[in-house]
């Protein structure tokens, strides 16, 4: 009996569907030697696989007439950069509903408590002791990185940043012509008139802030000595603040681009993390953050004086983003 | 997954505009498209990338034919044709040839029916049969008979307009 399950089986022509998974190379091995084993004997298939080998081939051809010119393909870079502004327009839309309902909630209840009390106080005293400030957030809040600098005084600048914004602010007229430049040479354009002060430097060990950074791609704790001399002694950080680590990712050697994260600490105790490095590595490590981030184009010339403006940097924390707006005008 | 993405971006980015073409016939258009891609991918970081990447580029070209369909419904008339290629080496008798090759070979795949379409476009942009059974909800099993199908109809289609051409001119 297996025997003559087996002549049949023998004998049975392969389907022409398998002769196209076959050729297609989308079986497994042994159902091709299976398939291989039965066309060795048996003519039949032997001219089915090659006049399907042939409709295949002429397929592919019709299909290559049908091909746009060679597309020119952008920079990878470039299209992360996108990405990661468009990752943090949305986190912008999400804090400017979430508080638009707490308003929303907050008025409802007021609206409930004047009902109860019936004889209350009127509804514009139950409003009254809102937060006003998160009202005007959104147009506050940069609607770009570059935008961040025109709006902000240089008086704000030297000022110290507070960790909660002001309730109001005017609206100051913007300056087009700086908020379209990029942040250059170093923010040496908001740093002008500014003393620099003294570099403290609080060294802790790297294991507190492991947790914050994505565990794709090898971190290292360096001292503040060793990252300068690694990064083409600029490490950007926060003027005036202390600095609790300083971890590096990536080009050890040679090229020049690592990725460096200072993490500073303010009075508070909160702490604010300054980032800088190639846009796609920068924009990968935001993309693990969720709070509170600004970030701004950086343009410097390296030794051999070619430009490099593939470069981001970003500051994020647990702090409103006002408070990360003048802390990126103090970034040396 | 960042390096997956950027390997990704350079190695089917070609594949990905080939294919978003032969879905809206513009070939401006199929490179903004396939931008459109790759940036939702770095923002959403996929799992399966490659099989993201088509899935999404589909969509988009799917949303792209209704609205032109919508369009199509305010204004009587605008021809879709694929933009002619045109290449400063071709006489201009060949340019006719190919541009009417290229019509003809429009009109045969339109000849297939959606599903037989997509699965062969999806081969031909380099899927394996389980990504393609993946993202058309076929059986692996039938993705063989589909592509069988889809070959022998285009090839078929293809030749009956060639026929029906020298018909014509003779």
């Amino acid at each position: 009996m297996p025997l003559i399950d087996k002549k049949l089986r023998d004998m049975r022509h392969i389907p022409e569907e398998e002769l196209h998974a076959y050729l297609d190379q989308a079986l497994s091995r042994s159902q091709c030697v299976e398939i291989e084993s039965h066309l060795a004997s048996c003519p039949p298939c032997r001219q089915a696989r090659d006049s399907i080998a042939a409709l295949r081939d002429r397929t592919t051809a019709l299909l290559a007439t049908l091909a746009p010119p060679r597309p020119i393909k952008p920079a990878y870079a470039d299209l992360r950069a996108q990405a990661t502004a468009r990752i943090l327009k949305k986190r912008r839309i999400v804090r400017a509903v979430g508080w638009a309902a707490s308003i929303s909630l907050a008025l409802g209840l007021g609206w409930i408590a004047n009902s109860w009390i019936g004889a209350g106080p009127p509804p514009a005293t139950a409003v009254a002791p809102l937060p006003t400030a998160p009202v005007a957030m959104p147009e506050s809040s940069p609607a770009s990185p570059v935008e961040v600098l025109d709006r902000e005084s240089q008086t704000r600048v030297a000022s110290e940043p507070r960790p909660i914004p002001a309730p109001t602010r005017e609206p100051e007229p913007r300056t087009p012509d700086a908020s379209l430049a990029p942040v250059t040479d170093r923010f040496q354009s908001v740093a002008a008139g500014i003393p620099t002060e003294p570099l403290r430097v609080e060294i802790i060990p790297v294991q507190q802030l492991a947790g914050d950074l994505p565990t794709a791609g090898l971190w290292r704790s360096v001292s503040w000595d060793g990252a300068q001399a690694e990064s083409n002694a600029w490490i950007p950080r926060v003027e005036g603040l202390p600095v609790v680590t300083v971890q590096v990712q990536g080009d050890q050697q040679g090229s020049g681009k690592p990725l460096t994260v200072v993490a500073q600490r303010l009075s508070s105790g909160q702490m604010i993390q300054t980032v800088e490095g190639p846009i796609a590595k920068v924009s990968d490590l935001l993309s693990h953050q969720s709070g509170p981030t600004v970030t701004a184009s950086v343009e410097m010339n390296d030794n051999s004086g070619t430009r490099q403006d593939d470069r981001m940097l970003a500051i994020y924390g647990s702090v409103p983003i006002d408070s990360l707006t003048a802390f990126l005008l103090r970034v040396r | 997954m960042t390096d997956d993405l950027k390997h990704l971006y350079e190695t089917t980015y070609a594949a990905v505009v080939r294919f978003l073409y032969r879905k809206v016939w513009d070939p401006d258009r199929a490179e903004d498209l396939a931008q459109e891609v790759f940036v939702r991918a770095m923002k959403h970081n996929p799992d399966k990338p490659r099989a993201w990447v088509f899935a999404v580029a589909a969509n988009l070209a799917r949303d792209e034919a209704r609205a032109a369909v919508r369009r199509k419904r305010h204004l009587t008339l605008l021809k879709s044709d694929p933009t002619p290629l045109t290449s400063p080496q071709r006489s201009a008798e060949d340019l006719v040839e190919h541009n009417e090759k290229l019509e003809r070979m429009r009109e045969a795949l339109h000849a297939l029916t959606p599903r037989d379409q997509e699965v062969l476009l999806l081969w031909d942009a380099g899927l394996s049969y389980p990504e393609i059974a993946e993202q058309t909800g076929l059986a692996v099993g039938a993705v063989g008979t589909t592509l069988a199908r889809a070959r022998r109809r285009l090839v078929d289609a293809f030749d009956r307009q060639e026929a029906e051409r020298h018909a014509a001119h003779s």
